[in-house]
């Protein structure tokens, strides 16, 4: 049997489809792999891998894809065989719809370090269901098999003739990138701060986790109190401190002759001082002090506030 | 804050062990600690439980947003495991309906199902209100209920501290409850105060095995494959660190160190930044560079600006209206209350004149007039119903809870302030 490939209508032949999609850049959003990794964790027993629908908004005019959230769909696979809850897709997208209406099908999530048995039928069902633009399959590597936790994307390209119904297609890789807004990135701040602050974490639980199970530390995971302002503050100019006293250090080393300079180092600090910007002392001063004086004033108009209601609420209670 | 939850708990054992005061002693004890440990002590939630409601809460701001929360209580400690976002503008038969429908598609993919609470997204100031108190009521309708509401600050999150809380009503307050017009004797009488009609509760996240791997390859830059190969290499990661470093340099329109360092094309970082800016809520106080990096900055350098003082001024400003309507309470209370004093004079007026008159009638021998009893007196001169106390409660919970945030708010920034001092010093 011969393979014939049918080039005659150009906008659909490979090499256009691939034109396409190597310029196309896909943003996502870390709740999204957060889902992902929930859902694994829940999966059925038995069940190697769990599919999803990923949702999302598409740039046209840019090409670009944003993969914003995702839900899990139930399928079943064996070696020869898969079945994947059509009616259940369908029927969530929509409960989705409702409260997210500008978010649309982009393609459809799995776990594994390598794209699965049946991906391609799958493939071909969320093509149907993304549209025109085609549908993008992301695979997590929940299972570490490759001793990281790969994310991959990639988007199809379809082959076959058109007269014969089973076709395929190779997945190509597409480029992707995580994006943080500010507020994941203060929630992963937090997380992240597990393993370096664990000592905080534990103090906290630990009056509990005797009498208690639950909060006791496992190798499941492990808990992490929320920090106020300050102690945020506190972390972050402990870090400052670090990487200038790490910087000092360099620049001992290369003053002693121990180290090679580096230019790109040497400039990019030139360009650190320069940032600081030059203000006469004077004006600082009464910069400074009106700065602070207003401050100190919020801070005493709200406290007296407080010892206010507070004497408000004490009179109610009196007789 | 920890001494909250524990008072709140003292004062639950002490009712309960007034309900089972008749029971023998050891069934007493059973009772008493399957109920102490029933109530919700402690919260964790699930990663993607706060990245739900942050999403759900950018994409929808200003608008307040609300949903339900999802997972189990057990031995006092509530673990909030998935959470779904209502959607808006529905009436009560069509939400209940668009719940049930959720729970159902949740159960089917192991998702938890039983709804713990609800969260919503608002400013501190608009937390306390009557509406919120109602939605929690009719979650938490028992002391023993586990019901949490999560309260969300998008405007504060975006701007550097992530303001997640989690709250109860109290039980000094649920007794309260079916009372419509909460007097100023109830209150007395309940020893209730402003700072107890919510309890806050202890908040964490719990962070599963897997999750903390994925925030390590965030932080490492692993995680992105730019040029499509498999995740690079340690070498390849460090120096796509530098080049970061070098793009984001103060300046970056100086090629000189650009020139200097391999050209990486990086065509995706303008784009990044116009999602990025799109996404956050204050745009204002975006970074000078648009430091756009393919890895997770952390810690977050944002936090030594000097820039998020706005929140402080919103958080005044919200006192300020808070205090007005404080003023404007106790005007009306005042106004009642002269109301009440008014009728009180006339009403003994009455019962003075009707006593001159039959000492009057007395004197020339007629049989005296009949003087009405307390209740037909009630009647004759009606005083208005004390207006309820609640609203003025609510509003100076928050009054109180708003100046707590500005102190809070202002301390970091002294401290920002003297760390600028010390820049400028050297």
């Amino acid at each position: 049997m011969s393979l014939t490939l049918n080039l005659s209508g150009l906008p659909t032949s490979p090499e256009f489809q691939k034109s396409i999609k190597e310029s196309q850049k896909v943003f996502v959003y870390p709740s999204v792999v957060f889902s992902v990794i929930d859902h694994y964790l829940k999966r059925n027993n038995k069940q190697d891998r769990v599919i999803g629908t990923l949702l999302g908004v598409r740039k046209p005019e840019s090409n670009v894809v944003e993969i914003k959230s995702c839900f899990p769909v139930p399928h079943f696979e064996t070696d020869t065989h898969v079945e994947v809850d059509m009616e259940y897709h369908r029927i969530f997208y929509a409960a989705m719809k409702r409260t997210h209406p500008n978010e649309e099908i982009i393609g459809w999530y799995a776990t594994g370090g390598s794209i699965g048995n049946h991906s391609s039928l799958i493939q071909e069902f969320y093509a149907n269901e993304a549209g025109a633009l085609g549908a993008v399959h992301m695979i997590v590597d929940t299972s570490l098999e490759s001793k990281s936790l790969k994310i991959q994307v990639f988007s199809d390209l379809s082959f076959g003739s058109p007269f014969e119904q089973a076709g395929g297609c190779i997945f190509s890789p597409l480029r992707y990138e995580l994006i943080y807004p500010e507020a994941e990135k203060n929630l992963l701040q937090l997380l992240s701060s597990d393993s370096g602050n664990s000592s905080l974490s534990t103090e906290n639980t630990s009056n509990l986790s005797n009498e208690n199970p639950l909060f006791a530390k496992s190798a499941q995971g492990s808990t992490i109190p929320f920090i106020s302002d300050i102690e945020q503050l506190e972390s972050v100019i402990k870090s400052l401190i670090e990487m200038i006293e790490r910087v000092s250090e360099y620049i001992q080393n290369v003053i002693d002759d121990k180290v090679e300079p580096d230019p790109i180092i040497g400039n990019y600090l030139i360009d650190m001082l320069a940032s600081v910007p030059k203000i006469e002392s004077e004006t600082f001063e009464t910069l400074f002090q009106s700065h602070l004086q207003n401050l100190l004033m919020v801070i005493y108009l709200s406290n007296l506030t407080r010892a206010q209601i507070n004497i408000a609420n004490r009179l109610h209670h009196l007789n | 804050m920890n001494q909250g939850p524990n008072v709140y708990v003292e004062r639950a054992l002490k009712k309960e062990a007034e309900t089972v005061k008749e029971l023998p002693l050891p069934e007493q004890i059973e009772i008493l600690k399957a109920n102490i440990e029933a109530i919700p002590k402690i919260v964790t939630i699930d990663p993607i439980v706060a990245l739900k409601i942050i999403k759900h809460a950018r994409e929808n701001f200003p608008r307040q947003v609300s949903g339900q929360l999802f997972g189990l209580s057990l031995n006092g400690a509530v673990e909030i495991s998935n959470c779904f976002h209502s959607p808006a503008y529905l009436d009560d038969n069509e939400e209940e309906k668009f719940q049930i429908e959720m729970i159902n598609f949740m159960q089917e993919v192991n998702m938890e199902s039983s709804i713990i609470g609800w969260y919503t997204s608002s400013r501190i100031s608009n937390f306390f209100q009557k509406s919120v108190v109602e939605s929690q009521l009719s979650y938490q309708d028992s002391p023993t209920s586990s019901a949490i509401t999560l309260l969300y600050d998008p405007e504060r999150s975006e701007q550097g501290t992530l303001s997640l809380r989690a709250f109860r009503l109290s039980d000094k307050f649920l007794e309260l409850k079916n009372k419509n017009n909460i007097t100023t004797l109830d209150l007395i009488a309940s020893e209730i105060s402003y700072k107890d009609i919510f309890t806050e509760l202890p908040l964490s996240i719990k962070n599963s095995s897997l999750t903390s791997v994925l925030v390590k390859e965030m932080q490492s830059g692993r995680i992105n494959c730019h040029d499509c190969s498999v995740s690079g290499t340690s070498d390849q990661v460090l120096q796509k660190k530098a080049q970061a470093l070098l793009e984001n340099s103060y300046y970056s329109g100086r090629n000189y160190l650009k020139s200097k360092s391999i050209d990486i094309n990086n065509g995706l970082s303008s784009v990044a930044e116009e999602i990025n800016s799109s996404a956050n809520v204050g745009n204002n106080i975006s970074m000078p560079n648009g430091s756009q990096t393919d890895f997770l900055d952390l810690p977050n350098n944002d936090l030594l600006s000097l820039q998020p003082l706005s929140s402080l001024e919103k958080s005044m400003e919200q006192m300020i209206y808070a205090i007005d309507d404080y003023i404007q309470d106790a005007n009306t209370w005042m106004y009642w209350k002269r109301g009440v004093a008014k009728e009180q004079g006339r009403k003994q007026a009455y019962v003075a004149r009707k006593v001159l008159e039959n000492t009057n009638r007395e004197s020339i021998n007629l049989p005296p007039l009949p003087i009405e009893t307390e209740q037909e007196l009630d009647s004759m001169f009606k005083v208005l119903p004390e207006p309820s106390r609640l609203d003025a409660m609510l509003n100076i919970s928050k009054l109180q809870n708003l100046s707590k945030q500005t102190t809070q708010l202002s301390g970091p920034a002294v401290t920002r302030l003297y760390g600028a001092f010390a820049v400028q010093d050297q």
